[in-house]
């Protein structure tokens, strides 16, 4: 019973987090149209204890990670790094909800309801090296976000948004679960750990043996579960329902979209190519099939990233626009997969953290702005700048850290990707990202360019000061990250990340 | 003084923050505190270069240095040798002769002014910073202040001239970045292989056990041993068929090149130009351009000079291209401001004519001709502001007479043609000569040739800087100019100093040219390949 | 009596294919996600057959059982989806009259 209470511990920030949405649904049926502000600060408190949590367990972690739930779940410094991420993030979306004019007609309870329940899918899919977890925590992740997507019931489009995306989140969740259950069936295990190496009477084959035994089979396998993961994160040719779903789902929840749930979809992409592939980690048998596979997301980054770029130049809407170059930017994500090695791990989930900062700002901006004009095309910008100084610098901040300059944390994070990538003989894909950037800036800075460079049109200065201040929080923390000013937390937390994935992945065998 | 370098750097970064705070309509105070954050650099700067700095010494002085990112082994390091005291002094001195000059602009001052101040950030850096991850943020830093300096302040189609300027150079840097990340990887895993090549080429470097492989010090003294090769990378010093070196050389000198521009990166120059505001103008010439040619000289030729051993003829060859074509697209131009970009695209190529020949005349003359090029080409565009300011318009053919009713502008602007033309006795003569004499010694063949030919410039620099000026100021009087006033004290305090150097250094080159001797002659030592 | 493993996973392969057809070429919304369902099914064939080619072999990874309950997992999964994906449907009939793909058209570019 004592062990038993002991392993519950470890999944304390997630057992606070299924008590938060319970607590705020019921709370929200008692209130029932009253003020709604109150479940917000409730969500934040719920959040914030979580975040302590996260962060004890972060301290007690070593290098090692820890199983509980006859090792269904995996409490690893990995997982942890993005459930910290994925808090915050939530803390930021709470914020904007509650700040958000469009928000306040619907039934908010559910709305925090479902954000929560989609954050423990979240925690879920980052946190267990067994592939049925992986697949639960992806599909409540996803539920939850067909339903918040939906949430505007009276909108064709946020209706229309939601349905494209469970029509082809279905279809993707089909072709991941055939994959799964090919890997199921090719190496008797679902534990990623024993799929990469299955030592002497483990009760399972390794899948490098089974690949050199017939490797179509485990190709079409492997493929198959990326396709699920590559919806998730829109990558090419998997992403063409993101830019309409992100158009039309409510503004906060296309900021949990973009941020939340692509950085979990990554978490549990490099946990998967991590303990499969990596080749670094584990045995030389998969070097061979490592690199293929490295090469075969090497591909994909560049086709993306540059899809991405290319598709965002000739958009009109705003949100639109941070659709495609949210694509654009899982493609330079890819590249740290690419690298297949820790140093590429460890820079991916570092540029994911840059990503959290700065697409949480640009969203937040667009919030700012569908405020004042409830309008989101780039036209209805103009004299932005001069009429919300400090709301458009901030967001001339996050567009200069998207593009990847510097004193930013945007440049401080490609760099690192760059690194990872050319030390892994992708000099190629490095340039090819490199030009990217430059066709980047010239959308992104079609948005400064309608904020500053054009004059003023009138319209009612209308100011949102909670808003603008934590937008301006956000470009400070973006510009001092950039500088390295949380270089030891954040830098040390992203290298110690598949640090604790490298040795899980060599220990599970043994176990 | 300790820590001069960061003060000088880090002034206007103050002076910005403070006019964030004050409040938009006190404009007066504004105006203030720009002047003090540019003059106070510019009288430390003029302490730095007759008083602290050691003119005798060809290393690094004032250094500052300390560990910034230690996960990427990037350092906080500055200093300054002969190379670069004289193009910083000259950024404190144009910069805060842009001050003044604004004084004519009068839409949303505090932006403009903590932009300005920003931008003088930037420049500042790029030319202390002597480790290249610092040096490539301030190279960027600059970008964006500039950008938003010719967009909202700039003419008519001021919109597609920032975005171009931006783009080209952006295209440019990234280029050099992913160069610099492979440098960088090349550096760490030499330094940390601590084999006794590498430890015998560092020696006496301060980078010796420092594990700075950002230094571009000490990427010189690797490069300059032929160890910066690229074997250690994975793909082992050869990509795609071509040498590891050969591909930093040209990513790195492209960067370079579209600031410079060299032909053929020129086309975003003349856009910017006759976009931007006056003073932003006289910046972009005078200063922004030498960024390019300091870049070459700093960050790229001794970093891999084999690259530039094995190139240089066709640099010798793009720029006399520049230097032709620049003079002879200029003689075409009826807009004023636009024929002053071009002259100084060809001006800029003697730059790059003089440091391909490799020869101590040859690079000191490229170094002198940045620094005169930085006053002439400044004095020009404050003329052309001068008159576009009264007349609305800079259609060289739309005027006429002028001298008659503006004697004392048309004295200013003579002086300043003459100036830009290399009349001798001016400072231009030497520095243009210098580059040309130095040229022609090369060792390396065919340098002969690319002189005559450049000597071609010379002459059509002549003739379309004499016409613009007989178009504009002889001849008879524009009646519609009859009341026209002549320039204010303001406009002649601004010229005034850029005119006295042009003069004092034609006289006195060597106030130049005795800074940078030792450090020329240790560039060209480090350049040269044997 | 004993079906072949081989015969197993190739009806599964059909299934799964014929999931796939369905999704790409109808456009009844319902029939589109009967088509998902189809998917999920040939998942769970997978995981029952190859569940009991390794206990025949004897090797078990961990539990004989994993197989068998990931498909009632795939099985509730399916469900869950299902209910949502018909309520977004009936959503959307209520603004547009229509369950086809095609009235799909406010979002493009």
């Amino acid at each position: 019973m004592n062990a038993y209470i002991e392993q519950m511990g470890l999944i304390a920030p997630e057992l606070v987090l299924t008590a938060l949405s319970l607590f705020v649904l019921t709370w929200d049926l008692l209130k029932k149209g009253r003020n709604s502000d109150h479940i917000g600060y409730a969500t934040l408190v719920g959040l914030a204890v979580t975040g302590w949590l996260l962060l004890q367990q972060w301290g007690m972690l070593g290098d090692k990670g820890t199983q509980t739930a006859f090792g269904m779940v995996t409490i690893d410094r990995f997982g942890t790094f993005f459930k910290l991420f994925t808090v915050g993030s939530m803390a930021v979306v709470t914020l904007f909800v509650m700040l958000d004019k469009n928000e306040r007609k619907h039934g908010i309870g559910e709305y925090y309801f479902l954000l929560i329940g989609a954050s423990i899918g979240a925690f879920f899919m980052v946190s267990t090296n067994n592939l049925l977890l992986l697949m639960l925590g992806l599909e409540l992740l996803s539920l939850a976000s067909y339903s918040l997507a939906g949430f505007h019931k009276g909108s064709k489009r946020s209706a229309e948004a939601a349905l494209k995306y469970i029509v082809f989140g279905g279809l993707s969740a089909g072709v991941m679960l055939y994959g799964i259950s090919l890997l199921y069936g090719l190496t008797g295990t679902l534990d990623l750990g024993l799929m990469g190496h299955a030592p002497e009477g483990s009760g399972a084959v390794s899948l490098a043996t089974q690949f050199d035994a017939s490797p179509i089979p485990v190709a079409i396998a492997v493929v198959l579960v990326l396709a699920g993961f590559a919806y998730k994160v829109s990558v090419v040719p998997f992403h063409f329902w993101t830019p309409d779903v992100y158009e039309g789902a409510p503004t906060p929840v296309t900021t949990f979209l973009a941020v939340g749930s692509k950085a979990a979809g990554f978490a549990a992409l490099l946990r998967f190519v991590g303990a499969l592939f990596l080749t670094d980690g584990v045995d030389a048998s998969i070097v061979a099939y490592g690199d293929r596979i490295g090469f075969l997301l090497a591909i994909l980054a560049a086709i993306t990233m540059t899809l991405g770029n290319l598709s965002a130049l000739r958009q009109g809407s705003l949100k639109r626009m941070l659709a495609y170059s949210s694509i654009a930017h899982a493609g330079y994500v890819l590249m740290g997969a690419a690298s297949m090695t820790s140093e590429g791990f460890a820079a991916a989930m570092f540029y994911l953290a840059a990503y959290y900062c700065m697409n949480l700002g640009a969203f937040g901006f667009l919030i700012y702005f569908e405020g004042v004009t409830g309008k989101d095309d780039i036209d209805s910008l103009k004299g932005m700048g001069w009429r919300h100084p400090v709301v458009a610098w901030s967001m001339v901040v996050f567009l200069v850290a998207l593009t990847g300059l510097p004193p930013t944390v945007g440049f401080y994070g490609k760099l690192i990707l760059f690194y990872a990538a050319i030390d892994a003989g992708l000099a190629w894909l490095v340039i090819i990202a490199a030009i990217n950037s430059v066709i980047s800036l010239f959308y992104y800075f079609r948005v400064a360019k309608s904020m500053f460079l054009t004059e003023p049109v009138p319209q009612v200065p209308m100011r949102q000061h909670g808003l603008a201040g934590i937008l301006c929080v956000l470009a400070v923390v973006t510009v001092l990250a950039g500088l390295g000013a949380f270089k030891d937390p954040l830098r040390g937390w992203a290298d110690e990340g598949p640090a604790s994935l490298e040795i899980y992945a060599t220990d599970a065998g043994s176990r | 003084m300790d820590h001069i370098l960061s003060w000088i750097t880090f002034l206007p970064l103050i002076g910005m923050i403070a006019i964030l705070f004050v409040p938009k309509a006190n404009t007066s105070l504004i105006k203030t505190i720009a002047l003090a954050a540019t003059g106070l650099p510019l009288v430390l700067a003029t302490w730095l270069y007759f008083g602290l700095f050691d003119k005798m010494s060809a290393d690094l002085q004032m250094v500052d240095r300390f560990t910034w990112i230690a996960g990427l082994n990037a350092e906080y390091y500055v200093g300054i040798d002969g190379l670069s005291i004289a193009l910083v002094w000259l950024t404190a001195l144009l910069l805060f002769i842009g001050v003044p000059a604004s004084f004519g602009i009068n839409k949303a001052q505090k932006s403009y002014y903590a932009l300005l101040l920003l931008l003088e950030v930037g420049i500042f850096g790029v030319f202390v910073a002597q480790d290249y991850f610092l040096f490539y943020v301030f190279w960027e830093v600059m970008l964006l202040p500039m950008y938003f300096l010719i967009g909202i302040w700039g003419g008519p189609r001021r919109e597609y001239a920032a975005i171009k300027f931006f783009l080209y150079t952006l295209a440019g840097s990234v280029l050099m970045l992913v160069a610099l990340v492979a440098l960088r990887l090349d550096m760490g895993a030499l330094i940390d292989s601590g084999t006794a090549e590498v430890v015998s080429a560092l020696s006496g470097t301060e980078d010796l056990g420092r594990n700075a492989y950002f230094s571009i010090p000490a990427m010189t003294a690797l490069g300059g041993a032929g160890l910066l090769t690229g074997s250690t990378l994975p793909f082992g010093g050869d990509f795609l068929g071509m040498q590891f070196t050969t591909w930093v050389f040209w990513f790195l000198f492209i960067g370079f090149a579209i600031k410079v521009p060299v032909f053929p990166f020129h086309t975003w120059l003349p856009d910017a130009h006759v976009q931007a505001p006056t003073p932003i103008s006289v910046i972009l010439a005078g200063i922004l351009l030498k960024l390019g040619g300091y870049g070459m000289i700093r960050a790229c030729f001794p970093i891999v000079p084999q690259g530039f051993d094995d190139y240089s003829y066709a640099l010798g060859v793009l720029g006399v291209i520049s230097i032709v074509y620049g003079a002879y697209v200029a003689l075409g131009q009826t807009d004023f401001k636009r024929m002053v970009a071009y002259s100084s695209v060809s001006h800029m190529g003697y730059v790059l004519l003089g440091m391909a020949a490799l020869t101590e005349w040859g690079m000191s003359g490229a170094a002198l001709q940045m620094f005169n090029h930085g006053t002439s080409a400044a004095v020009l565009f404050l003329v052309v502001g001068v008159i576009y300011d009264r007349a609305h318009h800079r259609d060289l053919n739309g005027f006429g007479g002028l001298a008659q009713v503006m004697p004392r502008y048309w004295a200013l602007t003579t002086l300043g043609f003459f100036a830009a033309l290399g009349l001798p006795g001016l400072a231009g003569f030497v520095s243009e000569a210098m580059t040309l004499v130095g040229a022609y010694q090369s060792p390396r063949p065919g340098f002969k040739l690319l002189v005559i030919i450049s000597v071609l410039g010379i002459v059509i620099t002549a003739a379309f800087l004499l016409w613009a000026m007989q178009r504009v100021f002889l001849g008879n009087l524009n009646p519609k100019y009859k009341d026209i006033k002549d320039i204010n004290a303001r406009e002649v305090l601004c010229q005034a100093p850029l005119l006295f150097l042009c003069i004092f250094l034609g006289i006195l080159p060597h106030y130049l040219l005795d800074w940078m001797r030792p450090s020329v002659a240790l560039l060209i030592q480090n350049l040269t390949v044997n | 009596m004993n079906v072949p493993t081989e015969h197993l996973l190739a009806l599964a392969a059909i299934l799964f294919s014929l999931g796939v057809l369905g999704f790409l070429t109808r456009k009844n919304l319902i029939i589109v996600l009967a088509s998902i369902e189809l998917m999920l099914n040939a998942a769970n064939l997978t995981f029952v057959a190859g569940s009991r080619a390794w206990a025949a072999e004897g090797v078990t990874g961990g539990s004989p059982l994993q197989g068998p309950i990931f498909s009632l997992f795939v099985i509730l999964v399916a469900a869950a989806e299902a209910a949502v994906g018909l309520a977004l449907i009936i959503a959307l009939y209520r603004l547009k009259q229509s369950v086809a793909l095609d009235s799909a058209g406010e979002l493009k570019g």
